[in-house]
């Protein structure tokens, strides 16, 4: 319930606090209720006791009066007893007697017999002389024989008898019996019923005695013969006990040493109460009476009374009248009886009570701890939520939490003071409302893919710039599903970072700026030197001097040296601030869907002389249907040349072998070469900055050293991997991954500008094949005549017309007389090399134009393109690839490849250009149809691509220009976005 | 007509560079102009209208971007080529070139038989 800490924490008295708190009102108020009912009981017992005994002392009375009845009507039957009335009623003699009175007894034995009531039954005559006896002693009747009969008694109650009339009875009062003068023991109440005997005649004959046993009645008194809870008491009319509490106390006015034994001695004002009345019920500190009068003389109905005698011997001192020959009945209930009822039941309800109160106290207990435990977790909370509130309230970023339908739950002081807000409350507030159109946008990012984290520029107040980064917060509800409850937002300024950034920006183009400038001066001058020495001065010289001539060549090497160098210095240059760029993540990367297999190409292509120089073999293994890579070109094709270029460098003889691979997410390049191969401990070296393989001081370094590095980072960025395996003097193999491009993931749709290209391409061709309709012909020219009979054979098979030269100076001579349409030249060759015999055709005016397509170009590309190739094929020669550029190149009209673009969207614009140029196009660039106009006059190009945009100008453009000098030809291109 | 050539650069090492490189042309009729900063190269261009400009960019007064802009997108003035010469190589932001209307770029260091060709096959010779 509670742990050991908490409970000491909180202290004894807070618990008896809470405890008491409600134990004890509960239980004062459980005691309240308790009492009361407590009392209601007593109450009703009460009552129910008062009325029992009432009801109980009723019928005592009753039961007593009925029994008083039921004797006198015995006495009256004996009286008319047949025997006994012959006797008196017809003359008898002494044996008639005789038998007439043994009847009797033998009656009389019977009634005592089975009535059990009568102690002794006589019969008496006049004279008190007993004519019949019946005793019953000890459970015992017998009659006693005529011998013992006593004769003439002389009692009081004779005389009383003898005074009665027919049907009345004489009672004497409830006494004990005496005998012989003598009390007889054990003792014995008595009352005694007395009648007169009439004869026919209605004479006064005898007189019947019964001696009741008047234990009768007062057993019927006992209790369990009643149901009162007391005692029952009966009373005389002095008050003297004839039942009592006590044997001792009883028959008080028979006994010397007893005279004070009544009732009225123990209870005086008890006595003084209930004397007087006839019935009725009080209640004393003694306990509880009951009583009611009973009168025998009314009861038993015209019996009569006396006052007794003094002496037995003696008459009656009178009658006594009914109201004074009177019991009473009293119960009596002490009052600790009474007490005892009501304690017990007051225990009873103190148990209860206490078994409540345990009740209360364990549940008060329980009570106690779990709501101080409750008071506890809730401090404990408050603490959290304050550690809390603090914490975010000291946040040097801005946060801001927002909930499902993006009003605002919680902010802090930081976001306020970068939004400069002041000291609003934002709750309730709407991103919207508050001005911040950014974040709100933010939130809608995050509530729409609630996996993501979205990040986005946001402007703070004063100008400064922040970062704000999105969060949602979710919560997993079922199995599979995640309910969005809101997004949390962090902003952070990044003023300074970004003012750090600006400062990296400048301080690459400063380093930049200022190292070319120089070098610009060196490159040129040391060129135009070299050029004006070759051509100027060197010639003017006396060639038969050899010293001199020594001195030229000595003159013309060196400055070689210094253009060299200076074109060192200017690739490294390039270098250093290319992976500086690329550390610094300043570089743009222009990313797009990439063919491997054609970049492949263009890089051996590329790197074909270097491999004509070194007497190198290439190999290519590529696998059939590999799927895109998503890209930058130019760094792609950096990688890809750079490599090859290595592994050219570092291969005295043999090959080099470039394989594409697909390896389950991702494309595999790797180029090998059979050169020097690096050793185990230098490997992981190779990718490291300005780390050239090898003895610095026996081997020079060839290159920058920053070549590998660079492509690690061009790998890197792309999502690849880059490595090398290598035996040295066997040859080394750098392999890099790069992931495919799957298509799935939803991007921007970007211009596909392979396909445009492509379609542009084939657009032109077809749109040409209507202004070319005669057949071309193509000079192919090569020292191999192989070459030559393959060449023809494609070509012919395409529908041109082929001539051939095996040299230099015979392919001029052809020209001179008749220009072909396109010519294909191979570089070394005797006597005239391809380039030489290009320049000389570019500086003659009539075949200045002709498109030249070099077959392999030693030295670099520049100078191919310098001396105004169009295209260059490496061998083996792609056949394909060829025939599709010389149908483009012949289609296209002229070798120089100018196309004007127009398109109102910069971007788009670019990105044109940019592809167009890679193909090796010339691109002039215009914003809108009038610049068109403008720039197509001036540089006069062989396409003009227009975007549809301007399709309404675009028929007065076109009408405009075919008007122009020299664009009678030009082919447009309109490029719509479908 | 006689065609004109303007070359703007700040730095004099430059534009001597230049000049020789495109003497050649001197000698088949074609003017050679120089200017030292921004403005007076704007200024040339409104007097003297040459048929091709050698713009630097990095130059005190007025940068050759500021001047490009006038001249193509301000003054629109026509039949006149610019070529941008850069000292930012990869650095160089392409987009302000396109913006400001330039017809060209280039990078120095740069050949100069490359500035001669480009020359020629601009103005048609």
């Amino acid at each position: 319930m509670l742990s050991q800490r908490q409970f000491l924490k909180i202290g004894h008295k807070a618990i008896l606090k809470q405890f008491l708190s409600t134990f004890l009102p509960l239980t004062v108020l459980v005691g309240a209720v308790l009492l009361i009912i407590h009392q209601a009981e007593t109450k009703a017992e009460k009552e129910a006791i008062a009325i029992n005994e009432i009801r109980n002392v009723d019928l005592q009375v009753k039961t007593a009066a009925s029994d008083l009845l039921s004797i006198k009507s015995d006495l009256m039957f004996l009286c008319h007893e047949n025997e006994l009335q012959a006797l008196f009623n017809q003359p008898v003699d002494e044996n008639k007697a005789r038998e007439l009175r043994q009847a009797i007894a033998k009656e009389y034995f019977y009634l005592v017999e089975y009535k059990q009531l009568y102690f002794e039954v006589r019969l008496l005559d006049t004279t008190g002389t007993e004519l019949v006896k019946i005793k019953f002693n000890k459970g015992q009747t017998s009659i006693i024989p005529d011998k013992k009969l006593q004769i003439r008694i002389k009692r009081y109650w004779l005389q009383d008898t003898l005074s009665l009339k027919s049907g009345e009875v004489f009672i004497s009062p409830l006494d004990l019996a005496f005998t012989h003068g003598k009390l007889i023991q054990p003792i014995t109440p008595t009352i005694r019923f007395t009648a007169p005997v009439f004869d026919a005649h209605g004479k006064k004959r005898a007189v019947i005695v019964l001696n009741y046993l008047g234990k009768k009645i007062l057993d019927n008194l006992d209790r369990k013969n009643s149901t009162t809870f007391g005692e029952t008491w009966l009373l005389n009319t002095d008050g003297y006990w004839l039942k009592g509490p006590k044997p001792e106390d009883e028959w008080g006015f028979m006994y010397e040493n007893r005279k004070d034994k009544t009732f009225g001695h123990v209870f005086p004002d008890v006595w003084q109460q209930i004397s007087p009345q006839e019935s009725g019920q009080l209640q004393t500190a003694d306990g509880l009476f009951t009583f009611k009068t009973l009168y025998p003389l009314l009861a038993i109905k015209q019996a009569k009374s006396s006052t007794g005698a003094a002496h037995i011997n003696e008459y009656s001192h009178g009658k006594i009248d009914t109201q004074s020959y009177r019991w009473k009945i009293v119960t009596y209930i002490p009052s600790a009886v009474l007490n005892r009822r009501s304690r017990s039941s007051f225990n009873r309800l103190l148990l209860f009570y206490i078994a409540l109160i345990g009740l209360i106290g364990f549940g008060s207990w329980v009570l106690a701890l779990s709501r101080l435990r409750r008071k506890e977790s809730d401090k404990e909370l408050q603490a959290t939520l304050a550690d809390l509130t603090t914490i975010i309230d000291h946040l040097a970023d801005g946060l801001l939490v927002t909930d499902r339908v993006g009003q605002i739950t919680r902010f802090n002081p930081a976001l306020l003071r970068m939004f400069r807000l002041g000291n609003v409350n934002l709750k309730g507030k709407s991103c919207a409302e508050i001005g911040q159109a950014e974040i709100d946008k933010l939130v809608k990012q995050s509530q729409n893919q609630a996996q993501e984290i979205f990040t986005a520029e946001i402007p703070l107040a004063a100008g400064r710039v922040g970062q704000g980064l999105a969060t949602s917060i979710c919560k997993q509800t079922a199995e599979d599903d995640l309910s969005w409850l809101g997004s949390v937002i962090l902003i952070r300024d990044m003023t300074v970072e970004k003012e750090i950034d600006q400062m990296k920006t400048d301080f690459i183009s400063t380093v930049s700026h200022e190292l070319r400038t120089p070098l610009t001066s060196v490159l040129g001058f040391a060129s135009i030197i070299k050029e004006k020495l070759e051509t100027d001065v060197f010639p003017q010289l006396n060639p038969e001097d050899r010293k001199l001539q020594k001195t030229i060549k000595r003159v013309a090497d060196n400055i070689h040296i210094i253009v060299s160098e200076a074109e060192r210095l200017t690739s490294l240059i390039n270098d250093v601030l290319d992976i500086a760029k690329m550390e610094a993540g300043k570089v743009e990367w222009h990313m797009q869907p990439l063919d491997p297999a054609e970049l492949l190409h263009v890089a051996t292509a590329s790197t074909a002389p270097l491999f004509e120089i070194n007497g190198l073999q290439l190999f290519c293994e590529i696998d059939p249907n590999l799927p895109e890579i998503l890209g930058d070109r130019n760094r792609l094709l950096q990688v890809l040349i750079n490599l090859i270029s290595n592994a050219i460098k570092f291969t005295e003889s043999g090959s080099v072998t470039c394989r594409i691979k697909r390896e389950g997410h991702n494309i595999c390049i790797s180029i090998t070469d059979t050169g020097i191969g690096i050793a185990l401990e230098d490997q992981p070296k190779v990718f490291e900055k300005f780390r050239q393989v090898g003895d610095t001081l026996t081997d020079k370094p060839k290159g920058t050293g920053l070549g590998l590095p660079i492509c690690k980072q061009i790998v890197e960025h792309h999502g690849g991997k880059i490595w090398v395996e290598s035996t040295p003097s066997k040859g080394s193999t750098f392999s890099f991954l790069l992931p495919i491009y799957s298509r799935d993931r939803k991007e921007t749709a970007n211009l596909n500008l392979d396909v445009l290209v492509k379609q542009l391409k084939e657009h032109v061709i077809t749109t040409n094949r209507l202004l070319n309709e005669s057949q071309k012909t193509i000079l192919v020219v090569d020292d191999d005549i192989n070459i030559r009979e393959l060449l023809r054979q494609q070509l012919e098979s395409e529908g041109y017309n082929v001539r051939e030269a095996k040299d230099g100076v015979d392919a001029i001579n052809q020209i001179k007389t008749a220009s072909p349409d396109l010519i294909l030249l191979d570089v070394m060759m005797p006597q005239i090399n391809g380039f030489d015999v290009a320049a000389v055709l570019r500086n003659d005016p009539h075949t200045a134009n002709i498109p030249i397509i070099m077959l392999s170009i030693t030295e670099n590309k520049q100078r191919g393109y310098h001396t105004g190739i169009d295209r260059y094929f490496t061998k083996p020669i792609n056949t394909e690839k060829l025939l599709q550029e010389i149908g483009l190149l012949l289609s296209q009209g002229a070798s120089s490849k100018k196309v004007l673009v127009v398109d109102q969207n910069a971007s788009t614009l670019k990105t044109i250009s940019d592809i167009l140029q890679t193909q090796g196009y010339s691109v002039i660039e215009a914003s809108d149809p009038q610049e068109c106009i403008n720039k197509a006059r001036l540089n006069k190009p062989d396409m003009i691509i227009i975007d549809a945009l301007f399709s309404q100008e675009s028929a007065d453009l076109v009408r405009t220009l075919r008007f122009e000098k020299d664009l009678e030809n030009v082919l447009f291109i309109i490029m719509s976005d479908c | 007509m006689t065609e004109k050539i303007l070359i703007v650069d700040d730095e004099p090492n430059i534009v001597i560079l230049l000049e020789q490189a495109l003497e050649v042309l001197e000698d088949e009729g074609v003017e050679l102009l120089t200017a030292r900063n921004g403005q007076d190269a704007l200024e040339i261009i409104k007097t003297e209208k040459p048929n091709l400009v050698f713009l630097d960019i990095m130059m005190p007064k007025m940068n050759g971007l500021e001047v490009c802009h006038i001249v193509k997108r301000e003054l629109q003035i026509a039949n006149i080529y610019i070529i941008i010469l850069t000292a930012k190589g990869q650095e160089f932001d392409k987009q302000k070139g396109i913006d400001v209307g330039a017809d060209l770029y280039l990078t120095k260091p740069f050949r100069p038989k490359e500035v001669l060709e480009k020359s020629r096959q601009i103005l048609g010779f």
